[in-house]
């Protein structure tokens, strides 16, 4: 196990210096500069030119990298962005905590009713209720934040106004935003849990609990409840990566104020350091919670480390 | 000695049967079939040019001459919403196309070779699956932007300007296809691989190579053909997921240009207006779910009827 634990965390070193590498040079290849704004004011020349040399982006693209990672490595410094005073890490500081709130709710949206769903379909097989589950769950997985939040907020809000329209800050906000967040990833979570379910419950050793005389309710959560979930856990870190995705969405239809809104604020700008930093804070965090993901996937199921290459 | 394709074609005409059995898949086909119709036949259906603005009837509310009514400039919602099929489907159908080619291509090419081939090729894929595929192509997005965008007009050579125009025409299209191809085919790369791992001990690659078949052949007439099943099942399922991303790069303001008509973008003008008109967020909103949606069940049923034993 300490093998595997080890050779997975040095997997991750290739992995985000060839992602920051990519990112930086994608970013650095775009002719012209930040500071060259959109045409309406253009700053002086002798000013671009200052600004340019206090921000290094004269220098050789590889050295501004080398010059970057190492403020990243050894002081965990993301740079000043280029629009205003603040820096990299102000705007992560105040946002992250925001975005993993609505990212951990979503989750707990998503696993109190994915999980539930599916054993209740698996274990009413072909009946009215399975059915209904499953159509559920195939419309949630299709149906995207995009067209939700906007029914959501017309309908909750607007017309009931039982829920806040937008902003952050009380729980009432955060009511609708969790709920559209995790609706998604809970339909698939419902699907899986109910293939895997499915597929448990026709193995022997149920049959064999069954036949010791061993209570129907014992027999699911004990013995098949227990091996179903482990398939479920796979998908977790995929399904963690897909809800970022979500929550840029759900954010800014709800004005909140997390990483998201910095993120597209700083691509639509061209600052570089705010999108190298976001990239590599989403990056960094989506990896580490893979990296989570398979080690609990070996720890339940310990086939898994012999398997490895 | 002459070759016959007969026993294949069986398989084919009862996955047919089985999908026309399936309500869902076939309501789901229909709406796509509807969809593609609404596409091609956008100028003709929709009542007004999808640009034109009224500056006279911003925010008219649905019924009268507007059907759906107008949005901030006074532009038709209908009009605009049957014209964003067209960016949807395009990107949906090319991206899943682009993802099979490359994918298959790729994945077989993987696993045939197997060993340091393989290898190589699997740590590349490896690298980029672990790069979350939205922020990898929402940097493309930006570089692609910047460099073929309005700065810099002077120092760009004839074929970055043709390229410029061409994505201009298409309505900032062709860079999102790019964006989505890049990105879409890892999935499908990695099945592949997988599928074609476990095909090439088969008996009849064997035979196939003791009959002198090179490795060209033996991986477009041999391997691939077997694979195809499971991929077609896969790469449908996907096209939700590109028209997603789409609507997302849109809403996010790095997608189509205005005024082309992208649901996406709409949601993101209709959201600005959400207290006074939600109906111009709403609109949009259910035509893109109402797309992925008919996707899905197709491919929820394709796959049920090309490979009856994972129905459960």
């Amino acid at each position: 196990m300490l093998s595997f634990i080890v050779r997975r965390v040095l997997w991750l070193i290739p992995v985000l210096l060839v992602i920051s590498l990519i990112t930086f040079f994608l970013m650095l290849s775009v002719p012209g500069n930040p500071f060259e704004g959109s045409g309406e004011m253009p700053l002086p020349a002798a000013t671009v030119e200052r600004l340019r040399a206090h921000y290094g982006l004269d220098d050789p693209i590889f050295t501004q990298y080398v010059r970057y990672m190492r403020n990243v490595v050894l002081r965990w410094d993301l740079g000043p962005s280029y629009a205003g005073n603040r820096s990299v890490n102000e705007m992560v500081a105040d946002g992250f905590p925001i975005s993993a709130t609505l990212g951990l709710l979503g989750l707990l949206v998503a696993l109190s009713i994915g999980i539930p769903l599916g054993i209740t379909s698996a274990l009413n097989q072909n009946r009215a209720i399975d059915h209904f589950a499953m159509f559920f769950a195939m419309a949630g997985v299709s149906v995207p934040a995009m067209t939700l939040a906007p029914l959501m907020i017309w309908i909750f809000a607007l017309n009931l106004g039982w829920l806040p329209v937008a902003r952050w800050g009380t729980w009432q906000q955060a009511i609708m935003p969790a709920i559209i967040l995790g609706l998604g990833p809970a339909a698939g979570l419902a699907r899986l849990t109910r293939a895997s379910m499915l597929q448990v419950i026709r193995e022997d050793y149920i049959r064999t609990a069954r036949a010791k005389g061993v209570p129907e309710r014992q027999i699911t959560i004990r013995h098949a409840l227990k091996n179903a979930l482990i398939p479920v856990i796979t998908v977790l870190g995929p399904m963690f990566a897909g809800m970022v995705t979500g929550a840029v969405v759900v954010e800014r239809i709800f004005a909140i104020p997390g990483m998201g809104g910095y993120f597209v604020g700083g691509v639509s700008s061209r600052d570089y350091p705010v999108i190298m930093g976001m990239v590599l804070v989403y990056t960094f965090f989506l990896v580490l919670s893979n990296l989570a993901v398979d080690l609990a996937y070996a720890w339940v199921d310990p086939r898994i480390r012999l398997d490895q290459r | 000695m002459k070759h016959t394709v007969k026993p294949t074609d069986s398989l084919w005409r009862d996955a047919v049967r089985r999908l026309l059995k399936n309500k869902l898949a076939v309501v789901g086909g229909g709406v796509v079939l509807i969809l593609v119709f609404i596409a091609i036949f956008a100028p003709l259906i929709a009542p007004y040019p999808y640009a034109e603005a009224d500056f006279t009837e911003t925010f008219a509310p649905p019924g009268g001459r507007f059907l759906l009514g107008t949005d901030f400039l006074g532009r038709d919602m209908l009009s605009r919403l049957l014209y964003g099929t067209r960016i949807s489907l395009t990107v949906g159908t090319l991206g899943a196309l682009f993802a099979f080619f490359i994918g298959v291509l790729y994945g077989t090419m993987s696993g045939y070779f197997g060993g340091k081939v393989d290898n190589a090729m699997m740590r590349v894929v490896d690298v980029l699956y672990a790069f979350p595929s939205l922020l990898f192509i929402i940097l493309l997005m930006v570089v692609f932007k910047t460099s073929f965008g309005a700065a810099g007009e002077a120092t760009r050579g004839p074929f970055v300007v043709a390229i410029a125009n061409l994505d201009r025409f298409l309505g900032g299209m062709l860079f999102i296809l790019i964006g989505i191809s890049l990105t879409s085919w890892i999935g499908i790369a990695r099945l592949s691989r997988g599928m074609a791992l476990s095909l090439r001990e088969m008996e009849f690659i064997q035979a196939a190579k003791a009959l002198g078949a090179g490795h060209w052949r033996t991986i477009v007439r041999h391997l691939a053909p077997n694979l195809l099943g499971p991929i077609i099942v896969n790469v449908v399922l996907a096209v939700p997921s590109f028209i997603a991303t789409e609507a997302f790069l849109s809403f996010i303001g790095l997608g189509v240009d205005p005024p082309t008509p992208s649901w996406g973008a709409m949601i993101q003008d209709g959201i600005r207006a959400m207290r006074s008109h939600p109906h111009l967020a709403i609109y949009p909103g259910i035509a893109l779910a109402v797309t992925m949606l008919s996707f899905a069940f197709l491919g929820d049923g394709l796959r049920d009827a090309l490979d009856p034993r994972l129905k459960q």
